[in-house]
């Protein structure tokens, strides 16, 4: 099976002309076209029509293309927004296991009417209250389609009456817990380190970088980037550098050479590399190998695009 | 909280313009002083509620009859149960509260409960224990650093706590109730604490989620109303955003920018919240003003 590479999700609301035709061209590994939170209601329902032309648009550079749909009107946004070249949709405020299977379903009927392979549209989920955080674990495994599950850390601060402050991070806790829950279910968390996730601003590149590679060693795996500007730094921070897939090359050279005598821990570089830093070198080529396939993907796709 | 042991405390505690009088069996009274202690406490109950002040009763979860029979009166606003282990302690509290309202002509269920998980078995089984009784209203880490012997670093800071008090706040906001505590470091906390120790616990408190906390000395009351208080400067700016934000949005935009800040729906949404809550806390203040003074009082 093929390694998931959804480093940057970029938010774009459907009904910003501008902001949708533009999207492809940012070099995010994922665009999502939202139709919930960045939709004013009175667009609403003219922001359905939109949808089909805006998934081929947002594709043009090779970008998986996600629909944010509203849970109230879960049914008419997927058909709204089921048509060739959508990976999937994300879906906000997930309660429970049933409001999963109730998505899927959606999905299940979209494919079958629209001839797309049954089974291939993903779901991107989001948990905004207390209780979802807590029974993270039923709903990730409710669906199969379940890709990546995040939290929405400005709901989930207003569903706890939650001011949040940069000096304290309220969800230390939520975030930890969903990232092991969603490991162990085999479904990609994401998500920003503190304090982006309650209170998003732009950064400049070398700040934007630093958070989000904070946020890649909290065992996040992407963010959902609000601002075009987050993208680039956020598939750096993603992708492992040069220095550190050289390294473990090495490893595995030096690794391969103790077990060939007879030892399955030795020293090298000042590490001692045995079979866990062995898997974690597997990981790490294996993962940037993916990342480069996936950038030369986008590229190509993109300045085709562009002529 | 004041002790139940001693009378002239607790009847003058609403003069320090609490919300809550918690008369306390549990902490701070001696063991050979409770039986005295609980003879008393209807009539403290009663005279503290003429201040129109909340009263609850600090009670253990291994006394519970004793300590049950000794508060339960029309005046008490609830209890709070300590070293809480086990859904059957729950629900043999919960049972006996319902007979004793029945004996003693309170409406049946008004009754509050608020759970103390003080213990490593209650908070592993949080979530149980605080769904096995409706009349739960409130979680609390109560003295839990001292039950587990959580040490602190030296940096002040009890490390297990924030993992607690965010699991408590997120198991309460699951069940839909507020999680009452403070975030504070050593040494502070009771006696120890001062009075702006205690307004900076509140405000670290706030800002991972908790509504309230519990105080020991009467100069830890105001700074505690004040750390949960959203200022006055909070308000004004939660004012202006939300102005901003329903402009926008009368535009057809529902993300705007300023300065470097991205404000979307849920910004516009917690500030539409902090300025309830602010206006909620004002609201009240008011009223136990009012009550103090002897003035009517309208139903919340």
């Amino acid at each position: 099976m093929s390694m998931l590479i959804r480093r940057s999700n970029l938010m774009v609301p459907v009904t910003n002309a501008k902001f949708a035709a533009g999207a492809w061209r940012h070099g995010a590994d994922a665009i999502t076209l939202d139709l919930e939170d960045g939709v004013v209601p009175a667009l609403k329902a003219g922001a359905r029509e939109l949808v089909r032309d805006a998934v081929a648009v947002a594709g043009k550079g090779a970008a998986e293309v996600f629909v944010r749909v509203n849970k109230e009107f879960l049914v008419a946004d997927v058909e709204a927004s089921t048509w060739p070249g959508l990976a999937g949709i994300m879906l906000p405020k997930v309660e429970s296991a049933e409001d999963v299977v109730e998505a899927s379903d959606a999905l299940t009927s979209a494919e079958r009417r629209r001839g797309i392979e049954p089974g291939t549209l993903s779901l991107i989920l989001l948990l905004e209250s207390a209780n979802a955080v807590f029974r993270v674990r039923e709903i990730i495994a409710a669906s199969e389609r379940v890709s990546q599950v995040g939290l929405d850390e400005s709901d989930l601060s207003a569903s706890l009456g939650i001011s949040p402050v940069a000096e304290y991070d309220p969800f230390v806790y939520a975030r930890g817990r969903m990232a092991i829950e969603a490991t162990a279910a085999g479904v990609e968390p994401i998500g920003i380190a503190h304090p982006l996730g309650t209170l998003p601003r732009l950064l400049s590149g070398d700040d934007m970088l630093k958070v989000a590679t904070d946020s890649k060693n909290l065992g996040f795996k992407g963010i959902i980037c609000p601002h075009t500007s987050w993208v680039s730094s956020v598939n750096t921070a993603f992708t492992p550098t040069e220095s550190q897939v050289d390294f473990y090359t090495q490893v595995r050279d030096v690794f391969a050479q103790a077990i060939a005598a007879g030892t399955a821990a030795v020293p090298f570089a000042g590490r001692m590399i045995d079979v866990p830093v062995d898997e974690w070198a597997k990981v790490v080529i294996a993962t940037s190998t993916a990342c480069n396939l996936r950038d030369a993907e986008k590229q190509t796709a993109m300045e085709a695009a562009s002529v | 909280m004041a002790p139940a042991s001693q009378p002239e405390r607790a009847v003058a505690a609403p003069k320090s313009n609490t919300d809550v009088v918690l008369l306390d069996l549990v902490e701070f009274v001696a063991e050979q002083d409770k039986p005295s202690a609980r003879e008393g406490l209807v009539e403290i109950v009663r005279q503290v509620r003429e201040s129109g002040t909340d009263v609850f009763a600090l009670v253990d979860s291994e006394l519970l009859y004793a300590d049950l029979h000794a508060c339960v009166c029309p005046e008490l606003t609830g209890v709070v149960v300590s070293h809480l282990e086990s859904v059957a302690q729950v629900e043999e509290a919960d049972s006996l509260i319902s007979k004793l309202e029945d004996e003693r002509g309170i409406p049946p269920g008004t009754l509050e409960m608020v759970f103390s998980l003080d213990t490593a078995q209650a908070n592993q089984d949080a979530f149980e224990i605080a769904s096995a009784s409706r009349r739960i209203t409130g979680l609390t880490l109560g003295r839990a650093e001292l039950v587990m012997d959580l040490r602190p670093e030296p940096s002040g800071e009890i490390h297990l706590m924030q993992y607690l008090m965010q699991k408590l706040i997120t198991v309460a906001g699951a069940i839909g109730v507020p999680a009452y505590g403070a975030w504070w470091r050593t040494p502070d906390r009771g006696l120890l604490a001062t009075p702006e120790n205690t307004g900076e616990a509140a405000l670290r408190g706030r800002a991972i989620g908790f509504k309230g906390s519990f105080c020991v000395l009467e100069n830890q009351v105001a700074p505690m109303n004040q750390g949960f208080t959203p200022s006055a400067q909070e308000a004004t700016e939660a004012g202006k955003l939300l102005e901003s934000y329903r402009a926008a949005v009368s535009e057809g935009t529902a993300s705007i920018r300023q300065g470097d800040r991205i404000i979307d729906s849920g910004t516009a949404l917690r500030a539409r919240l902090l300025i309830d809550r602010a206006a909620a806390c004002e609201a009240h203040d008011k009223a136990k003003v009012d009550a103090l003074a002897g003035r009517p009082v309208p139903a919340p």
